[in-house]
């Protein structure tokens, strides 16, 4: 991993999908890793368990910085992907989630469920936009769940962190399914262009299913987010060829997407920033 | 001016389910068809039930939609239909649960007699 390369950015992802062919070894070398954004958590965990899972030894040289080795242990990078019962993590590095995999649409409540009061108590800083952050883990994680359809499942993570003084939560959410574009393209095939087709996932009432009253999840994210205590938010979106990038920032927002190199599967990453704290 | 308890259907009969014996955060449709039918086999064949969102502290749209959505709509095509009453709500939850009746255009008469505001 070249240095940067934590950032939920993730620009390696061809890296990490490639196919490794014959090798039944591979090197995860994080030694240079500076940062570690859940959702590049997220990404290594499901590259590891990939790797692992085709008869491969992985061998992970853990990052040299320290605050980043401290996130990428917490994240426990090196274990196998754990459930809900193990998701969530008592105040250490700042990891508020650990890489989890959602299967069932019963997991999804569980952990919202299960996160609500930890995330009052132990995190009260960021606290403040937990109806934005439960309402991107409700309506994203159920999305993944039930479109995702891939063995891997949905898998979640979180963190807090610091940003010129102002405390940030942040969420990864990532699948190894067909991706937004495919899945969008269902109902609506005039989405040719896959950064367009996600731009329009995040439009109200735009769905992949032919139902009338889907559609509504990334709008509601939007719109708790604007009702929240948040200075700033920023959602990305990376699926088969596009990036989508949506910034908020004092209620203003801004879409911007783009081309890329091809990934398999829908990867999202959700920041909040504020000043504010819980006030108990 | 009208109070909350004035909003509430006035048969002492009328059974009422409390949501947050099950949880303090609900996320998915699925839960919400699951505690829909409980909630109809809990009026068995009644007019009206109440549905207590005390303790209750965050629904995503998807929940509220499949849960409250789906009754109201069925109420305001067909009034002999359960008629569903929530009470105890939250901000948030008030918030995400209009925006689910609106959203299904129902009429303000409806969505002020079903989730009283």
């Amino acid at each position: 991993m070249p240095r940067g390369a934590g950032s939920r950015d993730h620009g390696y992802a061809a890296e990490l999908d490639a196919d490794l062919g014959g090798a039944d070894a591979v090197v995860l070398d994080a030694s240079d890793l500076v940062d570690l954004h859940p959702l590049f958590a997220v990404r290594l965990a499901l590259w590891i368990e990939r790797h692992r899972r085709d008869g491969r030894s992985v061998d992970i040289r853990e990052p040299e910085d320290g605050g980043t080795r401290r996130r990428f242990r917490a994240f426990r990078l090196g274990r196998a992907i754990g459930g809900v019962a193990e998701a969530l993590v008592e105040d250490d590095a700042d990891v508020i989630i650990r890489p989890t995999r959602l299967g069932e649409l019963t997991e999804v409540d569980e952990l919202a469920d299960k996160l609500l009061q930890p995330l009052i108590d132990q995190f009260d800083d960021v606290a403040v936009v937990r109806d934005a952050v439960l309402m991107a883990i409700s309506e994203l994680c159920q999305n993944a769940v039930e479109h995702g359809v891939s063995d891997a499942g949905c898998v979640v993570a979180a963190s807090r962190g610091e940003v010129d003084g102002m405390s940030q939560i942040m969420l990864g959410i990532g699948d190894c399914g067909v991706g937004i574009p495919k899945h969008i393209r269902g109902s609506h095939p005039e989405f040719v262009v896959d950064e367009h087709a996600i731009g329009q996932a995040l439009q109200e009432g735009v769905s992949g299913t032919q139902r009338p009253d889907r559609g509504y999840g990334f709008t509601w994210v939007l719109k708790e987010t604007l009702s929240s205590a948040a200075s700033s938010a920023e959602m990305f979106v990376r699926a088969g060829q596009g990036a989508f990038r949506r910034e908020i920032v004092d209620a203003r927002v801004k879409d911007h997407g783009w081309n890329t190199s091809a990934t398999q599967g829908t990867w999202i990453a959700c920041d909040w920033t504020t000043i504010g704290r819980l006030d108990r | 001016m009208t109070t909350l308890e004035n909003d509430i259907p006035q048969s002492s009969a009328s059974p009422r389910y409390v949501l947050g014996r099950h949880g303090q955060a609900f996320s998915t449709r699925a839960r919400a068809e699951q505690i829909r039918a409980e909630i109809e086999q809990l009026a068995a064949g009644g007019r009206d039930v109440l549905i207590d969102f005390e303790g209750v502290r965050s629904v995503s749209y998807s929940f509220a939609d499949e849960l409250i959505g789906v009754f109201a709509s069925r109420y305001e095509a067909d009034n002999d239909s359960l008629r569903p009453v929530v009470i105890g709500l939250s901000a948030q939850a008030q918030r995400v649960l209009l925006g689910s009746l609106e959203q299904r255009g129902l009429s303000d008469e409806v969505s002020r007699e079903l989730v009283p505001h």
